[in-house]
């Protein structure tokens, strides 16, 4: 039965072209309630999380190769990104029909997604079809074939999909904020690249990017339920032992946003203007991560209670949509905001943004935040460590945790330590991050009707 | 035969109703200590009183701005603050707000949830307030996007004066006319525990939510007024079918070709596995790159990149299925129209294969069981088919009616329901295209 078309409150419409998987950890309640994680081990020394768990006769499996969209040779945009569309799209002796065939006869769902840091993939079998499903994994990663016919299947639906985010005013600012945050840096590409450099690529270029990138030394897996670790550990050798050892890819420096503050535009029709803003956010690896990521949600998490969900939205009715997060992708990081307000007010809405900021900067703001603000983030706190256990009620979504956090690098206790971390921050850590993290000048890339000025530009 | 199903029994959901006439339903999920709490109204967008479109939808944002005991705009940071996340949709046929939270909160989300059925504070400056926050919903979902452009005009053509003819968000010119007395009345005979829905999906049961169910929901009084019926649609004719509505829009970059035929109600269907068979149809028709309009218009020609299908029959008054279709540049409208129309004939005039008939009913019947895989999935699938009268059992029965869908049924589904004098079409272009 399908889905019916609903309109919803929209708490959580946040800019999804700069966003990552929100990567948490696991409560206390899954850990303790839900089954265990183990790591796995193949004889010969892959390794998987897993999570076994027979209570539904489903198996996922994610998979993940670090090195994305960022990988991409100049002149070759959009390379990493036509590479994933393909690999469900005929390997070994099934050609493209053959295997979509072969997959939909088993309800198997394979498919392969890029992001600027990474390429992940998932499948989803039903317990009685996995002999089938396994097999079509294995062949997937082990002769994929490039055909001709479907190399130009894929680019079509590529120039389709480019077209459509061109329609789009999110994807629009946030790939402006992109070009010009990290211009010269390999993140100001469009990870789709173009129309022309994607029809420029050659099946000589896929396979090479093929090679380069999908290897052992590179890869992280995660499994989850109807599978035992003692099946896993040679299936594991079987699936993905032929994979080459090591991956070839090019080294990327570590970057940071441009600081001075610019506002650039895209002019376009339409009633409402759209505006990402943002500076250089804070890492996974700083000390001062979760006090920022706290001050952050505090500030524009996705709620109707936050700061500015209260102070723009609840109070003034100036957007529907107004968010910040912190954006950490693998050589730089982001904190981001999101508002969209009509072309009449879209300043006021940001005049207002940058006035909630300053006020936990400036010295006087900041004796009049001491009470409510503390409450707010207090809020912010709570919500993080008890809202956590909501990442794991699925199996879908515990195969993306267990990716997630391998992603990042961290060990299996991650899920155990991530809340006794956020639980240990302190309100006057909190603000003295707030003091430098947010005294940042802001850059803005709006698209709509409605240049924003900067505020050195105001009155 | 398909048998993705065969290893998984049925869910035992509870059902069970209060002395006020609320009812209940619990859906077991034993596999963690999360919980999805959900109140169903039967109110939507089909209910909104003339002239003023997107009330219901207003509305739902209204119940977030708070009550005498919960204060302005704190039920979401109450929420927030014990761990938990909440939403809230409008659709045509209903409306539902629900939070996800540890069990041991659900009390709580009770107390919460019964509190703003009948205590909400509506006033003027609210109304204006939120007015300004669903104008700015419209103009990122409606105004900014040219493709929601073309599905809203369409429908308001389709459904000419019928019930489902303003989109739920409202015509823009409508929303500006709210009021609180509109409000007011609208609150007052639509939200009340005989016209809801109680739903609970976790690890839980029905001797644990009803004594909760009593104790929270219990003293709230019926309004009894339930919703005006409207007499279901008979004559499915539409207006002027055969010409295109064009949709110019100087900011589409991807050309669109649209197809939205009007289905009978469902409850109007005497034998369920004919609705069943269209399920099968469709994805005959437009399931993914196995599917016939994909050979059609992917690989034998190169009209398109994702056609796609799906079909809304189970709707209260009427329903939708559609066609959408995607255009290379260099693809014309008219060629896409001829191969759609002729895949549809194709498939109402030849039994289709038994090999792309399996595979339908396999896709259709595993995705049911993944669905299972989320309390959300499940919450939506038997609640939004519960407002419409439709059991939980009927729903599970679903699986039971695609196995057994022959290929003459696929035909006759096909011959009677998708008629083009029944249909629409639609075209996006940039201005001056086509």
């Amino acid at each position: 039965m399908r889905l019916k078309i609903a309109l919803t409150l929209g708490l959580l419409v946040l800019a999804s072209a700069v966003i990552l998987p929100n990567i948490g950890a696991a409560p206390k309640a899954a850990s303790q309630s839900g089954p265990p994680l183990q790591a796995v081990t193949s004889p010969n020394g892959l390794t998987a999380w897993l999570v076994s768990d027979q209570s539904l006769p489903i198996i996922t499996i994610e998979m993940a190769w670090r090195g994305g969209s960022v990988t991409d040779p100049a002149g070759k945009l959009g390379l990493t990104y036509l590479l994933t569309t393909l690999l469900n799209e005929g390997a070994g002796d099934l050609d493209s029909q053959s295997f979509q065939r072969a997959m939909a006869d088993n309800a198997i769902s394979l498919g392969f997604k890029s992001s600027r840091d990474d390429i992940t993939g998932t499948l989803r079998c039903l317990s009685k079809f996995k002999q089938t499903c396994f097999k079509l994994l294995k062949l997937a990663l082990s002769d994929p074939r490039f055909d001709d016919d479907a190399v130009a299947r894929m680019k079509n639906d590529h120039h389709a999909r480019f077209r459509r985010r061109l329609q789009n005013p999110q994807a629009l600012a946030s790939q402006q904020f992109f070009a010009s945050a990290f211009a010269g840096h390999p993140y100001a590409n469009n990870p789709l690249g173009s129309i022309d450099s994607v029809q420029a690529l050659t099946r000589a270029d896929l396979q090479a990017q093929f090679d380069r990138h999908i290897a052992r030394d590179n890869m992280h897996l995660a499994v989850v339920g109807d599978i035992e670790a003692d099946e896993l550990a040679p299936l594991m050798d079987e699936i993905f032992g032929a994979l080459p050892a090591t991956s070839q890819l090019p080294d990327i420096a570590h970057v940071t946003p441009a600081v001075e503050p610019v506002s650039d535009h895209i002019a376009r029709d339409g009633p409402q203007t759209t505006v990402i803003f943002g500076f250089q956010g804070v890492g996974y690896d700083d000390p001062n991560y979760w006090p920022a990521r706290i001050l952050t949600n505090g500030l524009g998490g996705g709620s109707l209670s936050s700061i500015l969900g209260d102070e723009v939205r609840n109070k003034r009715g100036l957007a529907y949509g107004v968010s910040t997060q912190l954006v950490n992708l693998r050589y730089a990081n982001l904190w981001i905001g999101y508002v969209a307000s009509d072309n009449k007010t879209a300043q006021q809405a940001m005049d207002v943004i940058q006035q909630e900021i300053d006020k936990f900067t400036d010295f006087g703001g900041r004796l009049r935040y001491w009470a409510t603000g503390r409450n707010l983030l207090t809020t912010a706190r709570t919500y993080l460590t008890g809202s956590y256990a909501l990442n794991f009620d699925s199996g879908q979504k515990i195969a993306n945790q267990l990716i997630g956090v391998q992603l990042l690098g961290f060990p299996v206790t991650y899920f155990e330590t991530r809340n006794q971390q956020i639980e240990a921050v302190t309100w006057r850590q909190t603000m003295g991050v707030a003091k430098t993290l947010l005294d940042q000048s802001l850059r803005i890339s709006s698209v709509g009707g409605t240049a924003i000025a900067l505020p050195s530009q105001r009155p | 035969m398909a048998q993705a199903n065969d290893a998984t029994p049925e869910l035992a959901i509870e059902t069970a109703s209060l002395a006020n006439g609320m009812d209940i339903i619990v859906i077991p999920d034993r596999r963690s200590q999360v919980v999805t709490h959900i109140v169903w109204y039967r109110v939507g967008a089909i209910d909104d009183p003339r002239g003023k479109s997107g009330l219901a939808h207003f509305f739902e944002h209204l119940m977030f701005r708070g009550t005498e005991k919960i204060g302005k705009g704190e039920f979401s940071g109450m929420v927030t603050k014990l761990g938990g996340q909440l939403n809230a949709s409008t659709s045509n046929d209903f409306t539902n707000y629900f939070e996800r939270i540890a069990i041991d909160k659900l009390p709580e989300m009770m107390r919460m949830e019964a509190d703003r059925m009948q205590n909400l504070i509506i006033n003027p400056e609210l109304v204006a307030l939120e007015r300004d926050v669903i104008l700015e919903e419209r103009s990122m979902r409606v105004d900014g996007n040219p493709e929601s452009l073309l599905r809203e005009k369409m429908l308001a053509q389709l459904h000419k004066d019928g019930a489902y003819h303003a989109p739920i968000i409202g015509w823009r010119a409508e929303i500006e006319q709210y009021n609180a007395a509109d409000v007011k009345a609208f609150y007052q005979r639509y939200y009340a525990p005989d016209n809801a829905i109680l739903m609970v999906v976790g690890n839980t049961s029905m001797a644990e939510i009803k004594p909760l169910a009593e104790t929270y929901y219990g003293p709230l009084k019926a309004a009894q007024k339930p919703r005006t019926q409207i007499a279901d649609v008979t004559d499915l004719k539409v207006e002027g079918f055969a010409t295109p509505i064009v949709h110019a829009d100087p900011r589409t970059r991807q050309k669109l070709w649209r197809r939205i035929y009007r289905l009978p109600a469902y409850h109007t269907i005497s034998d369920k596995a004919e609705m069943a068979a269209l399920d099968v149809a469709s994805h005959i028709l437009g399931g993914g790159s196995t599917s016939r309009l994909h050979q059609s218009l992917v690989i034998d020609t190169t009209l398109s990149t994702s056609p796609s299908t799906y079909a809304l029959n189970q709707r209260l008054h009427e329903g939708e299925f559609h066609i959408s279709v995607g255009l290379n540049p260099q693809a014309d409208f008219a060629a896409v129209a001829s191969r759609v129309d002729a895949a549809i004939a194709e498939l109402a005039t030849t039994a289709p294969q038994a090999a792309e008939l399996e595979r339908a009913k396999t896709q259709l019947i595993a995705d049911a069981l993944f669905a299972r895989d989320s309390q959300y999935y499940m919450a939506f699938i038997f609640g939004s088919a519960a407002v419409n009268g439709i059991s939980p059992e009927d729903v599970q029965a679903w699986t039971g009616l695609v196995e057994n869908v022959s290929p003459a049924d696929v035909q006759r589904a096909v011959a009677r329901f998708l008629l083009p004098q029944h249909s629409l079409t639609g075209h996006l272009i940039n201005r001056g295209q086509d």
